[in-house]
């Protein structure tokens, strides 16, 4: 715990010591979408990969904990709607960086004790507030325009799934989170979408369900009262045929049942795009998840890689 | 020509005859060259009348001199041919648009392996196609498109058919690859449809008293080539139906699923004038129990191949008459049921047949379409 919330501190003075003042260059001009080849026929070069509906299916292992991946492959799919802001108007001055995930799933046929058969969000949205003059502006008398090494913003979680579909006896718990807010600050403070670097600091509610040995559904309400710290790097080509992102988080939490304890989740996830089929990306993936808490048997890891597809939406 | 044995030759001699004699009364063959395709001919190929030794006997009806120029006598319509008398015949004709009657010798294997060598086939069918105003689509639609054996009796007849070409202005899966610089490949898929209702086949595995009904197939289709008119093609069809088979074994119908069917088959007209056809057809169906409650079936697969040839000779009344040859033959696993005669469990077969067609009502190939 302590080393991981060393390392984005380190960071943070890094970047402060540097004297970067807030990124105050407007958004580079983004490439063509649609080029031509010699024939003059039309393709598209570009995607948003904020912007689409996506389908993935692929291989994903799972091992109970941390030290190999010992299980077989299984077969999984992937869904998930992602929309995202429009770039900031010529001339702005404050700006919101938006980017929602619905309803994103990972979804795993072998539903039952033998790993998890449901991961993602109902609702999932990044919101960076940039500044052109990098200040933050305090509503007093007279205003304050506060300078800052960093742009601020919040990140929302509704509903978080992770586990089985529903829990069986003497199998891994069931956990629904139904809140998850943090307070986020962006050291990274680009202009282009899709990236950013942040720290932040959250809390959380979530709810366990799990039968044990007797087949009694057991309740296990989880509070972490904003002592959630995260670290997350995410980035993207500006063509958008390369992107990826990797998020840190360990969570000092209350439970009902085993009362405070401390919990970690890493999650990580790269495509890339080598083409396109009648101008819709098939990307290749990795997603890999590792998992800890006192509610889990034991650490777990999950590793998917497959084929992604989208619709883009822009 | 009925039939019986050594018929053929006399079936031949017959027909030789007879075009002797429609040439000596004055027709005129079209010119053959190695030019494009001009189905209106010139005058100029009336020089070579058969027997221009002999002066043709002018028709009594003619009542004004022949036209001797060449503006005069390329007025003939699309696919007719003035001859120097100034008589009009036809000499293009449709293979897609006709309705045809045909005799044949058809010797063949049952499945039962008894050679009969003696039977004659009578074939029928009417055809009609026709291209859209872009040139992109044709469909095809056959009615009754059949043959009837005898000696031993026999009836394979399809109801109705209807299939669709179509060539794609777009291609149908684009590519872009990223890998350097992104580059488009363009993949056109010509995707069309196939459908058969009432399919009718008489003893199909040698089995006495059974009949086999296939009430329905509809298949996507996609075409590996096709010409610039999309009158010749090679497919590649694939699709479900169902069959239903009344057999010795009771009153109840049984119903065979059809899953998939696929078929690679060609029609390929040839020659500069579009007078011979050549078809070919491999197919393979894998069959599948069609009832609410799985019963087995007594085979899974059967396997067709089968090609014909046919070569338009000659016309009477503007009627083209065609020379067809064709063989087919077949390997079925689904004969498993015990039945007398029947050593093995898959039976086999073939057919040949040697005929004549006369087509009614067949129009002359249309012009190339304009884009």
């Amino acid at each position: 715990m302590a080393n991981a919330r060393a390392a984005p501190l380190g960071l943070l003075l890094l970047l402060a010591a540097t004297g970067r003042a807030a990124a105050d260059a407007d958004v580079a001009a983004a490439p063509p979408i649609w080029i031509e080849d010699a024939g003059g026929a039309p393709f598209r070069v570009r995607f948003d990969p904020g912007e689409r509906l996506i389908l993935a299916a692929g291989a994903e292992m799972l091992a109970g904990d941390l030290a190999g991946l010992a299980g077989a492959p299984g077969f999984a799919v992937e869904v998930g709607l992602l929309l995202r802001g429009e770039r900031p108007a010529p001339g702005w001055d404050v700006h919101w960086k938006r980017n929602h995930e619905l309803v994103r799933l990972r979804l795993h046929p072998a539903v039952g004790t033998r790993g998890a058969a449901i991961d993602g969000a109902l609702y999932r949205g990044i919101f960076l507030r940039q500044s052109r003059e990098g200040t933050l502006t305090l509503p007093l008398t007279p205003p304050v325009a506060l300078p800052l090494p960093f742009d601020i913003g919040v990140r929302v979680a509704v509903g978080h799934l992770h586990g089985a579909l529903w829990p069986e006896m003497g199998g891994p718990p069931v956990a629904a989170g139904l809140f998850h807010g943090e307070v986020l600050a962006d050291f990274w403070r680009s202009r282009e979408p899709g990236r950013w670097l942040t720290l932040g600091i959250g809390g959380s509610y979530e709810i366990g369900l799990q039968r044990d040995a007797a087949d009694v559904l057991r309740p296990d309400h989880r509070v972490s009262p904003m002592t959630t710290v995260a670290a997350a790097l995410h980035g993207e080509r500006a063509d958008g045929l390369a992107a990826g992102g990797v998020r840190a988080e360990a969570s000092h939490r209350w439970s009902s049942v085993r009362g405070w304890e401390r919990a970690y989740r890493i999650d990580a996830d790269f495509e890339v795009t080598p083409l396109a089929a009648n101008d819709r990306p098939l990307a290749l993936f990795a997603i890999v998840t590792a998992d800890t808490g006192a509610d889990l048997p034991r650490p777990e890891l999950r590793v998917m890689a497959g084929v992604r597809f989208s619709q883009p939406l822009r | 020509m009925t039939g019986q044995p050594g018929t053929a030759g006399t079936g031949r001699t017959v027909v030789a005859a007879l075009a002797a004699v429609v040439m000596t009364a004055g027709t005129a063959r079209a010119q053959q060259s190695e030019a494009p395709p001009d189905l209106t001919l010139r005058a100029d190929g009336a020089a070579e009348v058969i027997g221009k030794t002999v002066a043709p006997p002018a028709p009594a009806e003619i009542l004004a001199p022949p036209p001797q120029d060449e503006a005069a006598a390329g007025d003939a319509p699309w696919g007719f041919y003035r001859d120097r008398q100034g008589r009009v015949m036809q000499v293009s004709f449709d293979f897609g648009r006709r309705l045809w009657l045909g005799v044949g010798y058809a010797p063949r294997r049952t499945p039962a392996g008894d050679t009969e060598i003696s039977p004659a086939a009578f074939d029928f069918g009417v055809t009609y196609d026709k291209l859209s105003g872009d040139g992109r689509t044709r469909e095809r639609y056959t009615v009754l498109d059949g043959q009837v054996r005898l000696h031993s009796f026999g009836l394979d007849v399809t109801g109705f058919r209807y299939d669709l070409s179509h060539r794609y202005q777009r291609p149908l899966l684009r590519i872009t690859t990223f890998v350097r610089e992104p580059a488009r490949h363009d993949l056109y898929l010509n995707i069309g449809l196939y459908a058969e209702t009432l399919h009718l086949e008489v003893a199909p595995r040698g089995i006495e008293g059974e009949q086999s009904l296939t009430l329905a197939t509809a298949q996507g289709t996609l075409d590996l080539w096709q010409s610039e008119d999309l009158r010749s093609y090679v497919r590649l069809r694939v699709g479900p139906g169902i069959e239903m088979r009344i057999g010795p074994w009771g009153d109840e119908a049984r119903y065979v699923g059809i899953l998939p069917q696929a078929t690679l088959e060609g029609n390929i007209i040839l020659g500069q004038r579009a007078m011979q056809r050549l078809n070919f057809r491999l197919r393979g169906d894998l069959l599948r129990s069609a009832t609410w409650h799985a019963e087995p079936l007594p085979g899974e697969w059967t396997a067709t191949v089968d090609a014909a040839y046919e070569a338009i000779l000659l016309a009477i009344n503007d009627q083209p008459v065609s020379l067809r040859l064709a063989a087919s033959a077949y390997l079925r696993d689904d004969a498993q049921q015990l039945v007398a005669g029947i050593p093995t469990s898959r039976v086999w077969g073939w057919t040949g047949t040697a005929g004549i067609r006369m087509a009614f009502f067949s129009p002359p190939v249309p012009r190339p379409f304009q884009r």
